[in-house]
């Protein structure tokens, strides 16, 4: 077993220890030397899944992790949701004992499972149950060849408790399939040529994109798209697809781009009718357009390929006039090409013309984002703009990333960071199943660990409260991320719902903050941090206090471990 | 902010809201007696308009105004515009609280008495005016050339 999943090239799997899958674990620290895959501790089988989320984002390649039978997956499914939403490849191994005659009385039957993989089944793009070593090497194959071919997803292999022990009878007899991976699923030509061809001739083209890029070429080929139509890109901040310091990267003129737009090229939108209406949250839930009625819409995902019925993450459906089934970035260099030829034949003017307005645009929203972040800079709580631009100020000259989603600092960084490379930026969690924030960091800060990277989540305190354990496993393993946290001292998004509703029904408009906030008392997060070993200092509620925080902090993490501050901020 | 009297505050921002606005929130705090003008006048006029903005504060903060447009009022990108520095005018404010166009819920006397917004519309005034971004040099890099 140990041998198929070193010859996949999995190099780290994450677990809390579960005796459904004793076998493997003894396998991997013995057998396997823990080099390649290396074991991570974990406190929780849900930081487990999440650690391995965060890491195949900046890895590149996905991590595997086990969990026990029954309980333990259960733990672990609301990260693997998180994974499936957010369309990242990671390998669960759960361990179940299969055979009831060989179940000891008691809690051996609490846990295992008839067919375990039905707790995940939903969101988890393939499974198996092997009956054969055999037959394991090839599902395991099999899943990493699933996981990691666009629309990528987490796979689940459960592990029979009798095959993980039995010895093996012959080994020599035992073969190991080839690693082999599927190119991603590209374009009919005839479906690209008609999209170059209304591309080219649009005035006012849009894109818009999710999860486009998958790596750094996938960046390189979205600025050269964008260029060449000099159409602003919308980022909606699952990954990071194009850098923030460009010209045409425009995403916070989205309203009056998607209003504006004649085309609108979506690549791997994950809510493309969102793109186009909305549904506000009042009490009447009706649509309205945020697009022209003759707007053309191109979309090109790979989500055409694959979908599950029962959760809802695939959004409402749009038809756009043009639908390719495809992984977007696969198809960009023949789009490239043929809008190329497009141009040469039909040479715009207008087109030319668009460059200095849309440069006098960026300008523009740059500098508006500055003097927006200067309102409250001097104030307490600490504004999320004086946090993430005194952040900024440290790292910009580092080899840094970001390992934390920016929705709930108002998009900071994003705003006014010069984002430029792929690996800076990973999205947030994909589902909003919070828990994700701490560990899907470790993960990804394991990954830049790797690679010689400074790594650094803002943190929100109601995420942490959920799988504060992962803080022990920073510093048992020395990944050295640096946790900033965004106190607000609550659940803040369910603030706003409260007073939402007691508005509705007319009520008690002050009572909003029953079962909403993180106080009385509040929680001391850089006591929590110190009890499990990183270094952490706060609450810091001063902004001036903040820099010289963030400058110790730093020179924890550039030694290599991880560092904690507890910044109590505004709300958003 | 924190550590100044607010009657320091409002008397550094008073300017701020312009003649007709401040007589308007005068005659609503004090009513008719606001347009004497002796210093014994101005004092409790001073007093009183601390204690509102301290009432209003509360209220803002009490009622959640600050969630989704913050503690100073200064907004956020998703859940609320900034308050400041270009305060709306008295009656439009009201106007806008108790039935608002946007996605704001709406706050209807029941909640929110009429007094209660007079305080909240003294404190929003009362903020001091932030800081230039061209007086911030991480923010100086995004904005254009001094003329």
């Amino acid at each position: 077993m140990v041998e198929s999943i070193k010859k996949i090239g999995i190099r780290y799997v994450a677990a809390m220890p579960g005796s459904t899958f004793r076998g493997i674990h003894e396998s991997i620290i013995n057998y396997g030397g823990n080099v390649a895959p290396e074991l991570i501790s974990c406190v929780h089988e849900e930081a487990s899944a999440a650690l391995a989320h965060g890491y195949a984002k900046v890895a590149g390649e996905p991590m595997a992790c086990l969990v026990h039978s029954n309980v333990g997956l259960q733990h672990a499914s609301m990260a693997i949701y998180n994974a499936w939403c957010d369309r990242v490849p990671l390998i669960v191994f759960a361990g179940n004992s299969v055979d009831a005659t060989k179940r000891r009385p008691g809690v051996e039957w609490l846990h295992a499972a008839q067919d375990l993989a039905a707790l995940v089944r939903d969101f988890v793009k393939w499974d198996d149950l092997p009956a054969s070593l055999e037959h394991y090497a090839e599902s395991l194959m099999r899943a990493y060849q699933i996981a990691t071919t666009p629309p990528c997803g987490p796979v689940l292999l459960v592990l029979d408790c009798e095959l993980q022990e039995r010895a093996i009878a012959q080994r020599a007899a035992l073969k190991l399939p080839r690693r082999t991976e599927a190119s991603p699923p590209a374009a009919a030509s005839s479906a690209l040529e008609r999209a170059a061809g209304v591309l080219a001739q649009a005035s006012s083209p849009v894109i818009v994109v999710d999860r486009a890029a998958r790596n750094a070429e996938g960046v390189a080929l979205l600025v050269k798209l964008s260029e060449l139509l000099l159409a602003p890109v919308i980022d909606r901040g699952f990954r990071m697809n194009m850098p923030t310091d460009h010209f045409l990267n425009q995403t916070f003129l989205q309203s009056q781009l998607i209003h504006s737009a004649d085309v609108i090229l979506a690549l791997e939108v994950a809510d493309l009718w969102g793109v186009i209406k909305n549904v506000p949250d009042l009490i009447e839930r009706n649509s309205i357009p945020l697009a022209d009625p003759n707007v053309t819409v191109i979309a090109i995902s790979a989500s055409y390929l694959y979908q599950k019925a029962n959760m809802q993450d695939s959004q409402r459906f749009y038809p756009p006039e043009l639908t390719i089934a495809a992984d977007a970035q696969t198809c960009l260099p023949q789009l490239i090409a043929l809008i190329e030829k497009e141009h040469n034949s039909h040479r715009s003017e207008k087109r030319a013309a668009r460059g200095s307005q849309l440069r006098a645009q960026y300008q523009r929203m740059r500098e508006r984002a500055a003097q927006q972040a200067a309102a409250g800079w001097d104030s307490t709580p600490i504004s999320t703009a004086r946090l993430c631009m005194e952040i900024w100020e440290q790292i910009k000259d580092l080899d840094w990333a970001l390992v934390s989603g920016t929705e709930f600092v108002s998009r900071w960084p994003q705003r006014l960071w010069d984002i430029r490379r792929f690996h800076q930026y990973i999205g947030g969690d994909g589902a909003y199943g919070v828990g994700y924030g701490l560990p899907g960091a470790a993960g990804a800060a394991l990954a830049h660990r790797d690679a010689g990277r400074i790594a650094v989540s803002i943190q929100t305190d109601g995420d942490l409260m959920v799988l504060p354990g992962v803080l022990w496993t920073l510093a048992h393993h020395r990944i050295p991320l640096l946790s900033v946290m965004h106190n607000n001292r609550a659940w803040h998004q369910e603030t706003m719902h409260l007073q939402r509703m007691s508005s509705r029904r007319d009520r008690h408009s002050d009572r909003f903050t029953i079962g909403t906030m993180l106080d009385d008392p509040f929680i001391d997060y850089a006591a929590m941090a110190r009890s499990m070993g990183v270094w952490a200092e706060g609450p810091i509620e001063r902004p001036e206090l903040l820099a010289p925080a963030l400058a110790r902090a730093l020179v924890v993490v550039r030694s290599g471990k991880p560092a904690l501050l507890d910044v109590i901020t505004q709300p958003r | 902010m924190r550590s100044r009297a607010c009657s320091e505050v409002f008397l550094i921002n008073a300017h701020r809201l312009g003649r007709p606005m401040l007589a308007a929130l005068l005659a609503g705090i004090l009513g008719s007696a606001s347009s004497a003008g002796s210093d014994q006048h101005a004092d409790q006029t001073t007093r009183v308009l601390s204690a509102e903005i301290n009432k209003g504060k509360l209220i803002f903060m009490r009622q959640g105004c600050y969630t989704c447009h913050g503690v100073q009022a200064h907004g956020a990108l998703a859940t609320g515009p900034a308050l400041t520095p270009e305060v709306m005018g008295l009656v439009p404010f009201k106007i806008y609280v108790r039935a608002p166009r946007g996605f704001m819920p709406p706050f209807s006397a029941r909640v929110l008495a009429e007094s209660d917004l007079d305080a909240i519309y003294a404190y929003v005034a009362s903020i001091p005016k932030d800081r230039s971004p061209r007086d911030i040099a991480a923010l100086i890099p995004y904005l254009p050339p001094d003329p």
